[in-house]
């Protein structure tokens, strides 16, 4: 996995930590009722939750939208998918906090 | 008869010299702000990340089109045509961009006669060449025209 692939699910796995309890069923379906795209993540949700998780700027956002829908829509419809979302857990690093040290607490079960 | 302490220039010959600086260093600000001023169309995007490649292959032929005017606004549209708003302040080597948000970028610049070069805190490096307005309407920015 490389740098960038591995900041960006980092940042995500912390913003649902942070704002969803952990629980990423929770922050799929807030981003998911954005675009109204039948409960998937679409561009414009997508760049909504990558603003939250502070990943790119808002000039670099868009390229940003691109990338991770290169990444994650697999089934090329434009959107992501529950599915295709939870694949932010698998083999994902531990989130660091501030100072580099992982939390005590681990990322809860994808089963939530 | 005054007398200075050994090896220190008297605080008259340190006020000559800021008096004398000072205007290089207006100058220095100046011209780079006047250097930017204008249109810039970006000819290349890249990003040292293979993440990106795809992505900034894709829609090459589309261009960000970039201005920024005399009263410190910049205006950026992007290849998907979407614009961005808001100030700009040159400071050293870096440019400072803040949107109506509030949120600040700050990127690294490089001038090269009519080429500029901006490089994004996420490592994205864009490549502009300076072009005369794209419109002769005045006001005309890259959002409106």
């Amino acid at each position: 996995m490389g740098a960038e692939e591995e900041e960006l699910k980092s940042k995500i796995r912390r913003l649902v930590k942070e704002r969803f309890d952990g629980d990423f069923r929770k922050g799929f379906d807030h981003y998911g009722k954005i675009d109204e795209e039948d409960a998937k993540i679409g561009s414009s949700a997508l760049e909504q939750l990558l603003t939250d998780a502070k990943v790119g700027n808002f000039l670099t956002r868009a390229l940003w939208v691109e990338g991770v829908l290169k990444v994650l829509d697999k089934d090329k419809d434009g959107a992501i998918s529950w599915d295709e979302f939870e694949s932010i857990l698998e083999d994902g690093p531990q989130i660091k906090d501030e100072t580099g040290k992982e939390p005590e607490d681990d990322i809860p079960s994808r089963d939530k | 008869m005054r007398t200075y302490r050994q090896g220190r220039p008297p605080l008259s010959r340190w006020w000559l010299v800021l008096n004398l600086l000072w205007p290089v260093g207006l100058f220095a600000c100046t011209s780079q702000d006047l250097v930017l001023k204008g249109w810039w169309i970006s000819t290349d995007i890249t990003h040292p990340s293979p993440f990106f490649s795809e992505t900034l292959t894709d829609d090459k032929s589309k261009s960000i089109t970039l201005s920024f005017d005399e009263a410190g606004g910049f205006e950026w549209r992007d290849r998907k045509e979407v614009c961005h708003v808001g100030v700009y302040l040159v400071q050293d080597h870096t440019l400072v961009l803040t949107d109506p948000h509030g949120e600040t970028i700050i990127l690294g610049y490089t001038f090269e006669e009519d080429q500029l070069r901006l490089k994004s805190p996420d490592g994205f490096i864009f490549d502009f060449r300076k072009v005369p307005p794209q419109a002769d309407a005045a006001g005309a920015n890259p959002c409106n025209q």
